[in-house]
């Protein structure tokens, strides 16, 4: 009994570690294919002036996945509802998915107010503020990474040393 | 949301209503009251104008007024229902699909056309370069002008338009703006290019020249007029030029174009007279002899480039047919006709636009 006991708590506390290892490590990934994805727009709307319900859908299916979801997602509300504008369907999403993208509070502000300016004027000054909101994103993929790199090992040490200590304590 | 809409107006189509395309783009507000004014009898609203902070306004032929929360229209601007800036913001958001920058084009010319034909007029702040409308910011006027489909108003003229059996001649049209050159026109370049104007003309390989997206209604790289099985159109281009890029390359009966008048646009037209096209095109003037007053027309007129001038006013509703007359200027159709039939009368409509 008490050995099965430990294994469950030894178990719970390393999942626990993998996780916010693993949120970490996603938080880079999404940065990235945003940061991806922002480019691609950037390129559509300069070479083409392509409208955002398409250009989003175009750079939902080059973008990698895990930012993929948030352009599909704004893609698909921009084709249901264009008068209501794509900075509040953008805001939407990013608020809706900043959880499963294991976005921090600071990146989701940072596109929040890249949404506030999308589509609202000519392709030049939308070109200045994709350019804005992309040095900004690089900027925290780079704390991100740093973070990650840092605290990854840590985080999983701590899970399986931490359900160790407690079950040789509750031994 | 839309499939609901689409439902909810599909009644309308050809009844004198406002068209669902338009509707859509609407604040709700808007939209309620003038649902319930249909309900309630109001037809053949040719405009609808919105402007920022001013109340909107509804323009049929014969009356006009500013439309209340109750669905009525009222000569009191106080009672209108107003459009604040956040609504016109709106309604540009749903034309331009939330991507202004899309409309760069569009905004320099200063209107857009939307499915079915019908036209978005834009005024707002321009923005000025090298002497050139480049775009518009802040915009603060929009006029929704509603496409009445037109049955057969080619056909109805054609007899008078023929230079001999079986070869229709080189027309002008001229009237002031809104009285139908466009719809003329482009129901001219439909019936020859399907072959069925006239039963003595066979069909013809027809050329537009479309330089401000009118004829063929081109927005966002689709086309909204359907100009016959055998047109070719050259979008966006300058008309001198594109003329003879079309006589050129695509080996035209017809070529069709829009608003001419100015010395390049009057060697082009001479040039293809010359190798032997049929030329359609229209001016902006009240009559011939407000034409021949015009420096940029009379040249036109004098060169004896046109075969037949078919006049149009609004004397009895968009696209009343003043007169057809011959090169010389002599009048051969009676006037005060108005081919116009409203669709629904019978069979299916096709549309077409005011201007």
């Amino acid at each position: 009994m008490q050995w099965v006991g430990s294994a469950c708590v030894l178990t719970a506390s390393t999942g626990l570690g993998f996780y916010k290892a693993e949120r970490l490590r996603k938080r880079v990934e999404t940065l990235r294919s945003i940061h991806a994805g922002l480019q691609l727009l950037d390129t559509e709307i300069a070479f083409s002036a392509t409208p955002l319900p398409r250009a989003m859908a175009r750079v939902s299916r080059t973008c990698t996945p895990p930012g993929a979801a948030l352009f599909e997602e704004v893609a698909r509300a921009l084709e249901a509802r264009p008068d209501a504008g794509a900075g509040a369907h953008w805001e939407a999403a990013v608020l809706r998915r900043c959880q499963d993208l294991a976005l921090q509070s600071v990146d989701a502000e940072v596109l929040v107010q890249f949404g506030r300016t999308l589509g609202l004027s000519d392709r030049e000054d939308q070109r200045k503020h994709i350019r804005l909101a992309s040095e900004r994103l690089a900027v925290q993929e780079r704390q991100a990474a740093r973070e990650a790199a840092e605290r990854v090992r840590m985080w999983r040490s701590l899970g399986i040393l931490g359900g160790a200590a407690v079950v040789v304590l509750l031994m | 949301m839309a499939q609901r809409e689409d439902r909810q107006w599909s009644w309308e189509d050809g009844s004198g209503a406002v068209p669902g395309v338009i509707l859509r783009l609407l604040p709700e507000r808007v939209r309620t009251a003038l649902s319930v004014g249909v309900s309630r009898g109001l037809r053949d609203v040719e405009e609808i104008r919105v402007r920022r902070d001013q109340p909107v306004q509804i323009c049929a032929p014969g009356w006009e007024g500013f439309l209340t929360v109750q669905g009525r229209v009222t000569r009191r601007p106080a009672e209108g229902i107003v459009t604040p800036a956040a609504e016109v913001m709106h309604i540009l958001q749903g034309l331009s699909q939330s991507s202004l920058y899309a409309l760069e084009e569009e905004l320099r010319r200063g209107y857009l056309t939307l499915p079915g034909g019908h036209r978005v007029g834009i005024a707002g702040r321009a923005v000025v370069a090298g002497g050139r409308v480049q775009s518009q910011v802040d915009i603060t006027g929009l006029n929704f002008r509603v496409a009445r489909p037109v049955l057969g108003v080619s056909r109805a003229l054609a007899p008078w338009l023929l230079d001999a059996p079986g070869k229709p001649a080189s027309v002008l049209v001229l009237s002031p703006p809104q009285c139908g050159k466009t719809t003329l026109l482009r129901d001219l370049a439909h019936h020859l290019s399907a072959g069925i104007w006239h039963p003595t003309v066979p069909p013809l390989k027809v050329a537009v020249v479309d330089e401000r997206s009118e004829l063929a209604g081109t927005f966002q790289g689709r086309r909204h007029h359907d100009l016959g099985p055998r047109t070719d159109v050259l979008d966006g281009c300058p008309k001198a030029e594109g003329m003879m890029m079309m006589v050129r390359s695509m080996s035209p009966d017809v070529l069709v174009t829009d608003e001419v008048g100015g010395e390049a646009d009057i060697a082009a037209l001479m040039e293809a007279v010359g190798s032997g096209v049929t030329v359609l095109a229209s001016a902006h003037a009240a009559g011939l002899k407000e034409a021949s007053g015009r420096p940029a027309l009379r040249p036109l007129l004098e060169g004896r480039i046109f075969h037949r001038y078919v006049v149009l006013s609004r004397r009895q509703g968009p696209m009343t047919v003043e007169g057809v007359f011959d090169g010389a200027g002599r009048r051969l159709k009676s006037e005060g006709t108005s081919p116009v039939q409203r669709a629904g009368s019978d069979g299916r409509p096709r549309a077409g636009s005011p201007g």
